[in-house]
């Protein structure tokens, strides 16, 4: 159904009226606006198949407004992280349309291209102008050109620091990978705390995601424009043994990170026994959180991630989509329910929700508002500046197989078992097998 | 109707369920063994591809690294598994409170899911906050600087010792079972013949429960074959793929590579491997007259 004008009349009328209301009422007034008129789909279930995380049970929290519009009603089932993906494959192997909505992560997104349908053409006719979102952030939710869900939470990375420690021995936030070095051994020389936590154990391609930066700052890249690996060139293996270098030879990260994933390094900052950490921005709530953190607000800095001296500051980026399951029976109710929950203001409300803590963002207008800015100190305006320059890892259908290959040879070499030469010689060549066999 | 037909008719339900959910999905998994079905391309099986699974299967390095890596885990865990077991079913086979007690709480170990286990082993070998690697570095002070999960041989063990602790509870109850049954009088006798208790334990009352311990060391072999949550969850396959059991390469090539003919052709040697060694077991290790019994 198109817009008439009489539904942009009820519209307009409902912007007019939320301009007098609390910013919780405008922003679902606004979120409604571009919804169908008179309830076609009353009565509907739409069934969301959904990662656990604070964002989407804020979403599920607003789904009531969406429901009293509608009449459709919203039921999200959440499976916890490290089960998600096997939850998305037997969803997709059953076919039993089960769930109407999927929510699944880019790197597994071309893997799971026969679950999803493509949303493009359900785009254009809600008027969605997907310039709201960053490119990148789109970009990972696209196979072969076809959108194939809207981004809903999608991550950067950034360095968190000890801003008590850091002003008492007057040092300044690292811009440089030297420089996180030089101001660790100071740390750990004067404080007896370790300087950086990064992982280096295997955990779901953890241990690779600060490390595509340090392949970017190096001026190297995962793969060429081909998709084969680039990742052992003269410079990609330059990159990774400056990588390994901070745990190994100039050991400014704890010892154990040998064996740690993203959460143990996480908890070694926030456990108080290292003074920096680098990792995805909505790590922040669980850094000054006291029930878990030893860490106060006033504690924890963050900047940009650093880079090498003259390279860009990257970051490697996240992103989950909402996308409409291939065997859902009530697409359209789906995407009413989407075009509702990746509205900008309800996006915006959730950041400015006091109940909420969550950081993500993933639209222009509300990375760039100044309210969601002063709420988190900035931190926004640092992503907004890291996505216009940042490059995205191209995932193909066989990502998974490849970000083995490549995090068990991180594995190695940090454990010392291989040298990075080897290490990384062996997965260039696993990877190129995996490239050929298609 | 007629008793005879009667009673094949009451056979029905119970068999309709044993082939639907045994025999029905081995079948299945044979059948895909030899199909191609990489769900990265399509949702569905492919075509006939004769033993290409099998034969890509032997081709693989990361294979032959998951066999042995099953052969060395398999071998250390069942014998420490048994062998504590074994002796802590000794200890606690007399009566009293404290025998009593120890049997009660022996069980929750048992009763905790693998995956959690691992988890929480992976908690407490944590080298900055680990209680387990910091109590292991206080008792034995050369391993205080040990990095758990970051070295291959101390990987393994810290493996093993999830793994024994999960299971020493379950094998020691069995074992007490099979130690109830022996004799009091055989003992005795030995004792009274001038046998010390380690000699009456050693050619008393252990032949009396070989057939205990063969069934022990058969299902704790084919569960060690099985290992997979404490791999996942514990070491992640690491460092590098040298923790990778067979049953954990094959969810890595099912579930990480979407390849389904290959992960069923690896799963059906799997299994083969199994059946094999539960028929070795039952033939060379439990004479036919305890199987009987």
């Amino acid at each position: 159904m198109s817009i008439n004008r009489r539904d942009f009349a009820v519209g307009a009328s409902a912007l007019g009226l939320a301009g007098a209301l609390p910013r919780p009422a405008r922003a679902q007034a606004a979120a409604l606006a571009n919804l169908r008129t008179g309830k076609p789909f009353a009565g509907q279930e739409v069934k969301i198949l959904c990662v656990v995380a604070t964002q989407f049970r804020a979403h599920e929290a607003r789904a009531a407004a969406f429901t009293d519009a509608t009449g459709i009603m919203v039921k999200y089932t959440y499976v916890p992280f490290a089960n998600m993906r096997e939850a998305l494959t037997a969803e997709m192997v059953g076919g039993t349309g089960g769930f109407d909505i999927v929510v699944v992560m880019d790197q597994w997104v071309p893997s799971l291209v026969n679950l999803i349908d493509p949303m493009d053409a359900r785009i254009a006719t809600k008027k969605i102008d997907t310039a709201r979102y960053p490119k990148a952030f789109l970009d990972l939710g696209a196979v072969d050109g076809k959108q194939l869900g809207l981004p809903t939470r999608s991550h950067v990375q950034l360095l968190f620091y000890r801003k008590d420690l850091f002003a008492k021995h007057n040092l300044a936030a690292p811009k440089t990978w030297d420089e996180v070095v030089s101001i660790s051994k100071v740390l750990q020389d004067k404080e007896q705390i370790a300087g950086i936590a990064l992982p280096y154990g295997k955990s779901n391609g953890q241990n690779l995601m600060v490390w595509y930066n340090f392949l970017w700052g190096r001026g190297a890249d995962v793969f060429d424009a081909k998709g084969m690996p680039l990742f052992a060139s003269e410079a990609g293996l330059r990159a990774t043994q400056d990588y390994i270098d901070m745990l190994r030879t100039h050991k400014v990260t704890p010892a154990a990170a040998v064996s740690f994933n993203e959460q143990d390094a996480v908890n070694s900052m926030r456990g108080g026994n290292s003074a920096m950490v680098a990792v995805w921005w909505w790590v922040r709530g669980g850094l000054i959180d006291p029930k878990v953190s030893k860490l106060t607000e006033e504690q924890v800095g963050f900047t940009p991630l650093p880079s090498f001296a003259g390279g860009p500051r990257s970051t490697y980026i996240n992103n989950w989509i909402y996308g409409i399951a291939r065997d859902s029976k009530a697409k359209d109710a789906a995407m009413e329910f989407i075009t509702f929950v990746t509205e900008p203001s309800l996006e915006r409300d959730i950041l400015l929700d006091p109940k909420e803590s969550d950081v993500i963002a993933t639209q222009w207008s509300n990375l760039r508002d100044p309210e969601v800015n002063k709420r988190f100190g900035g931190m926004h305006t640092f992503a907004a500046e890291a996505l216009q320059n940042t490059k995205v890892v191209p995932y193909t259908a066989d990502w998974p197989q490849m970000m083995e290959a490549m995090e068990t040879a991180m594995s190695e070499a940090a454990s010392g078992t291989r040298s990075v030469s080897d290490a990384f010689k062996a997965a260039e060549a696993t990877v190129r097998r995996i490239a050929r066999r298609g | 109707m007629p008793d005879r037909i009667m009673r094949y008719l009451l056979l029905v339900p119970a068999l309709v369920i044993v082939l639907g959910t045994t025999l029905w999905p081995l079948g299945s998994a044979i059948a895909t063994s030899f199909r191609n079905w990489r769900l990265k391309r399509s949702p569905v099986p492919q075509g006939w591809v004769g033993w290409d699974n099998y034969t890509f299967a032997f081709e693989e390095p990361e294979f032959w690294n998951a066999l042995q890596v099953t052969v060395v885990f398999v071998t250390l865990d069942v014998v420490i598994a048994v062998a504590v077991s074994l002796g802590l079913a000794l200890l606690l086979r007399r009566a009293g409170v404290l025998q009593s007690l120890t049997r009660a709480v022996l069980i929750l170990p048992f009763a905790m899911s693998p995956a959690l286990i691992g988890v929480s082993f992976r908690f407490m070998f944590n080298g900055e906050y680990g209680v387990l690697a910091k109590g292991i570095g206080w008792l034995v002070p050369p391993l205080a600087d040990v990095i758990w999960l970051a070295s291959p041989g101390y990987a393994m063990a810290a493996l093993i010792l999830s793994d024994v602790w999960h299971w020493f509870p379950y094998l020691t109850l069995i074992f007490l079972g099979g130690l109830a049954a022996v004799p009091v009088e055989t003992e005795e006798a030995a004792l009274i013949d001038g046998a010390t208790p380690w000699q009456t334990t050693r050619l008393v009352v252990l032949p009396q429960i070989k057939g205990v311990i063969a069934v022990a060391l058969l299902l704790k072999t084919i569960f060690a074959l099985k290992m997979f949550d404490s791999v996942q969850t514990l070491t992640g396959a690491g460092p590098g793929i040298t923790t990778q059991t067979l049953a954990h390469y094959v969810y890595t090539i099912g579930f990480v590579h979407y390849d389904m003919g290959h992960a069923s052709a690896l799963a059906i040697l799997l299994t083969a491997i199994l059946v094999g060694i539960g028929i070795v077991y039952t033939r060379l290790v439990i004479p036919p007259k305890a199987v009987a019994r």
